[in-house]
């Protein structure tokens, strides 16, 4: 009885915890108890063997290199995880693009609807826009919303991809995307580039993208307006 | 002009291969560790290498997410530890299965392995046993030599928590190994 009572003091000593008090006493009157400490110290020195013996193994040298080489075949999307290589990236972009348009002549321009659409400038707002589709706070001060640039659909849809606000044309956006080809590919040198030559701010400025406002045709209703009273969902018969 | 653009192509390659370097070495340097997590758990070399490397695969994801590149190797534990519980997991329930449908293939007579094979499944048996938290304890301190304070970096808990587990698991195991003992001598 009194050796039960004394287990867990007994196996906490073959663990390594110091035992005093009632259990010392008994542990040093107690044949049995001493055996069953000496069997526990021995197994746990197994335990010990076993583990160090079954876990020395290394990682074959196939599997290093089965590791290594996915992760080179794997298509990088390191650009897209780091944000300050991705800005580094676009930064190198932007003044490469920046060159390649000090180089030669400037890009055609196709008449195409797109790009005359982009370089039109914004209308000012028919009377019947106004008073329809308008808020409240444009419609307070006129004459603000017609001086000053609205801001463009594109610089939104931009900014909710988490992209940097720089706008350009559909010209500029293709050169760009070549340009970053030729880095990536590495077939872009120093020796490709233009030589330097002085320029002013404003040969470098861009127009920023302005896109008209979509003049809603007037329509006048036969009927009742719409919203009236009178006005009710078609019932299913 | 020319200069700048000179050196941002090579930014650029030098961003994307520098990472990809980092983590090559990454995996060199704890491949071992993460082969012996798993295979002190799955107890078959390639299941173990299975495991490490589908830790290695999540871990390519997510290694921009680690803020310093020594908390790498406590991921990587982390990471396998758990895999490797799962997948060790799923194979008992398989097996349990397979034993119940009559399906599977015959278990291994422990009366005709050698005493060597026989001490250590008996062994391993009570490791098995034992809680997770306090597995990984003993497992981790037995692994490459680590000292409690290695363990604690890995597992990121207080040294003194490695302390206290590690011995509540060399505890149960000499309690549990001495009544497998004291049984087998009975039958």
């Amino acid at each position: 009885m009194s050796c039960e009572r004394f287990r867990e003091a007994i196996a906490g000593h073959a663990a390594g915890e110091d035992i005093s008090g009632a259990a010392a006493a008994h542990l040093t009157s107690c044949e049995s108890c001493t055996a069953r400490l000496e069997t526990q110290r021995q197994l746990l020195a197994d335990v010990d063997e076993e583990l160090a013996r079954t876990l020395s193994l290394s990682a074959s040298p196939e599997f290093v290199a089965r590791i290594t080489s996915s992760v080179s075949a794997t298509p990088s999307r390191w650009l897209g995880w780091r944000p300050a290589a991705a800005w580094i990236g676009l930064a190198a972009a932007a003044a490469i693009a920046v060159a390649a348009f000090l180089r030669g002549p400037a890009p055609a321009v196709s008449p195409g609807p797109r790009q005359s659409a982009v370089a039109a400038p914004a209308p000012a707002p028919t009377p019947a826009v106004a008073e329809k589709g308008a808020p409240p706070q444009t419609e307070r001060h006129p004459a603000v919303r017609r001086s000053e640039p609205r801001p463009s659909r594109h610089l939104a849809a931009t900014r909710s991809v988490q992209e940097p606000p720089v706008i350009v044309n559909p010209d500029q956006a293709r050169a760009i995307a070549r340009l970053r080809e030729l880095v990536n590919a590495g077939r872009l040198t120093d020796k490709m580039l233009p030589p330097e030559r002085p320029h002013d701010a404003a040969e470098l400025a861009v127009a920023p993208l302005e896109i008209p406002e979509i003049k809603m045709p007037d329509v006048e209703f036969a009927g009742r307006p719409p919203g009236s009273a009178g006005e009710q969902e078609p019932k299913e018969h | 002009m020319n200069e700048a653009a000179g050196h941002f192509p090579g930014m650029l390659v030098s961003a994307d291969e520098l990472l990809e370097r980092e983590f090559e070495d990454a995996v060199r340097t704890s491949a071992d560790l993460a082969v012996r997590v798993a295979f002190s758990i799955l107890r078959r070399r390639e299941d173990a290498e299975e495991i490490a490397q589908e830790a290695y695969a999540r871990a390519y994801r997510r290694f921009r997410d680690l803020p310093e590149p020594q908390q790498f190797r406590a991921w990587m534990v982390r990471v396998t530890w758990r895999l490797a519980i799962d997948r060790w997991r799923a194979d008992r329930r398989r097996s349990a299965r397979e034993q119940a449908a009559g399906e599977g293939t015959p278990g291994i007579d422990v009366e005709e392995e050698a005493v060597r094979a026989e001490r250590s499944a008996r062994l391993w048996k009570a490791i098995e046993a034992l809680p997770d938290k306090l597995r990984s304890v003993l497992i981790l301190s037995a692994l490459e030599g680590h000292d409690i304070r290695e363990v604690a970096q890995l597992l990121e808990i207080p040294e003194g928590t490695v302390k206290s587990r590690l011995f509540l698991a060399r505890k149960g195991l000499a309690e549990s190994l001495s009544c497998l003992v004291n049984d087998s001598a009975k039958r």
